[in-house]
This record gives C-alpha cells, structure tokens and sequence, in this order.
C-alpha cells in the first residue's frame, strides 16, 4: 500500500521530516541511539492514526507536541518495564536508553581528576551546581536556560559564578593555575 | 583548568545513580514542559543529571518535544488544522504500511521520492563566506517561492517571497552572527499547495 501522493501529503512527509531532523539532532547532540528516535517516530505515527480511527478531528499544534512527549514517556516507561523484568529473570537487563557506559573512555577506570572534579561539582551550592553539571555535560546555554525556565542573562551569571567556584576548589586541592579562578 | 579540560574530566567520571526512586517519566516530561517551580526543577535535574538512565530519558522526552516545536514553526497557523487532518490519513497508513520495519531518519537525510525542489547554493553541510546567495531548481507549474532562513533550533529568521531562482541575503541579517544556519524553499503552485525542498543546513564563516 503506498500512501496517496498530492502536495499536502508531499508537505505533511517534509513536516515529519522535519520533526525526525530536529529530534535527531538533539539525539546526535546528547548521544542517544537513532533507534530510539525510530521509535519515537512510529509512535507518533501509531498515534495519530488511532486519533485518526477515533475520529479526533480537532488535532492543534498543541495536540501533536503533546502526542509526541507522551510517545517519548511510553517508549521509556516500557524500557524501565522490560529492564525491571530482565534484572529480575537474567540478571542481564534491558538496554537502557543510551548507551551510558558504552564510550571508549568508559572503558579505561576513571582518573583521580576525574573523581575530584565530580566531588567538586558536588559540593557547590545547588543552582550553581545544577548549571555547572548541564554545562559540563555537554548541554548548551540556551538548553540549560530552557529546562530551568531562566533568562539567559541568569543562566550566564550562574555558570560564571558557578565556574569560578568549581575551580577555586580545585585551586585549593592544588589542581589548576590561579590566572583560571576569576 | 580550561572549560573544556573541566567538561573532559567531568564526563569521564563514572555516573552512578543516587540513591532513592528514580522519578517518574511525568515528572521528567513536567520538567521539559517547565511546570515545575524552581526548586522541585533544582531537585530533579540533580538525580537526573547523575544518573546513567535518568539521563538520556530527560533528553528523549526534549527530542520530542523540541522535534514537535520545530515541525509547528514550519507551519503558517491557518495551514496548520488542514495540514493535521491529512497527517492522520497520511502517516497512519504510512504506520500500517511501515509497522514492523526500522524507518530510520538520519537527521541530515531526508526520504526520497517527495521532495521537488532541489537547492543548488548552499551545498548542505558546506562553509561559506558572507555575502550569501541562495539558488533552487524551478520547478515547473511554480508561481513563486517561499524561502525561509532559520536557526539550527528551527527558529525562523526571516522569510521571503520571490519569483526567481536565486536570493541575495541582505547585509542587514549579519550573517556569520551565528555559525550553522538552516534554508528551504517552498513551491507556492498555481493550486496554492506547496512542495519543498529538503532542510539544507550550512554554516558561514
């Protein structure tokens, strides 16, 4: 069956397309596994047809942004289901979402620095340490000041602050060079 | 330490997951919708951010929701409720005809077959210099073209309308302000549908 082709169904595909290019990308950033954003896809897909089937004719923006987190909170509600099973029956587990330990680097034992700098992130006051740790993690300015509803000008203020206190600390342990701690 | 000594080091330190449940996937989708006060927001993104699973849920739950907000600003309001009608017709047989198959979308590639309008200048992925001009393939049977300059985030920058084939940027958008750009072309047809070109992201030097 091949679905009909006329340019509403020529720009609804470039629509999806571009859903699949901008979620992807935020999954290429954040190392997630493109079958996860496969998934995410034919589970809009699922739902709009039964929204279809159901004879929901009243579909907004809204309607599709909504259908789209809540595909993102089935696939993980079913990964967290089939990882609870596995531990219980193989002791093995499901794979999680990303592949979090995967890495090259995972597999060397971490460095000492490495542990110190983590204990130093750990030690800053809360809204610093929280900016510091998406920061460190490779989110983007914009990413950290939209998940914590700040401005930018906040967010900049906090990672400074928070970024002079991380390395002030390590200073103190001896790790660093003074002309770095502002 | 540099920022990016420090981000090296910090990655490279093992995650283990903190102790106590770990949240709800509500919980995590409240925290990209931006429902929860500031200090519940605090407390969550401190088990998430530590924790080698809770991690990568928060950003499948932004995937989507960002995938979903970049398709609508695509979208001109009132072309939006006729488009959504044929989305359920369209992509629900595409479900029945594609269930059971892997339909992975790289995010620079698109599907073949229905798109029509080719983009000639910027080649994707490529590095210009400013000033920019944009050209397309005429598509035949098209009465004029919508171009749209957006951010990588899919924000629209500036839109226009044109008869020709080529588009020189004005030097008033200070182009290189931002590195990676994206562009598309829109087909208006004398039907007043549309057919476009794929996104072409590039960036400017």
């Amino acid at each position: 069956m091949t679905p009909p082709r006329d340019s509403i169904s020529d720009e609804l595909e470039s629509l999806v397309t571009r859903f699949a290019r901008f979620a992807g990308r935020i999954a290429h950033d954040r190392g997630l596994h493109h079958e996860d954003i496969d998934e995410l896809l034919q589970e809009l897909r699922v739902r709009f047809w039964r929204a279809r089937k159901d004879g929901l004719r009243d579909l907004s923006a809204n309607y599709v942004r909504r259908a789209a987190v809540s595909a993102a909170l089935d696939i993980i509600r079913r990964r967290r289901a089939d990882r609870n099973v596995s531990l219980e029956e193989t002791d093995a587990g499901a794979r999680p979402l990303a592949s979090a330990t995967a890495g090259p680097a995972e597999l060397l034992d971490q460095s000492e620095l490495a542990q110190r700098v983590a204990r130093a992130v750990d030690g800053l006051a809360p809204a610093r340490r929280t900016v510091v740790r998406m920061y460190l993690d490779g989110y983007r300015r914009e990413e950290i000041a939209a998940l914590l509803s700040w401005s930018d000008a906040k967010t900049r203020n906090l990672l400074y602050r928070g970024l002079a206190d991380l390395r002030a600390v390590l200073l103190a342990q001896g790790i660093g060079t003074p002309e770095n701690v502002q | 330490m540099n920022d990016d000594e420090l981000r090296r080091e910090y990655q490279h330190a093992k995650k283990t997951p903190p102790a106590g449940p770990h949240p709800d996937p509500e919980r995590l989708g409240e925290l990209v919708a931006g429902t929860l006060p500031e200090s519940e927001r605090l407390e969550l993104l401190e088990h998430v951010l530590r924790c080698p699973t809770c991690g990568p849920e928060l950003d499948l739950i932004r995937a989507a929701s960002e995938g979903a907000r970049a398709a609508e600003r695509r979208m001109a309001p009132s072309r939006w409720m006729a488009l959504a009608a044929a989305a359920l017709i369209l992509v629900g047989i595409g479900a029945l005809t594609l269930r059971g198959h892997r339909t992975v979308v790289p995010p620079d590639v698109m599907r073949g077959g229905h798109i029509a309008v080719g983009v000639i200048e910027p080649v994707s992925g490529s590095t210009i210099s400013s000033p920019v001009t944009l050209a397309w393939h005429r598509l035949d049977g098209a009465q004029s073209y919508n171009v749209e300059l957006l951010t990588e985030r899919g924000e629209v920058i500036q839109a226009w309308s044109t008869t020709d084939t080529t588009l020189a940027l004005p030097d008033s958008l200070h182009m290189g302000a931002i590195r990676s750009y994206d562009m598309w072309v829109r087909a208006m047809l004398a039907d007043r549908t549309e057919v476009s070109s794929p996104l072409v992201r590039f960036n400017v030097k």
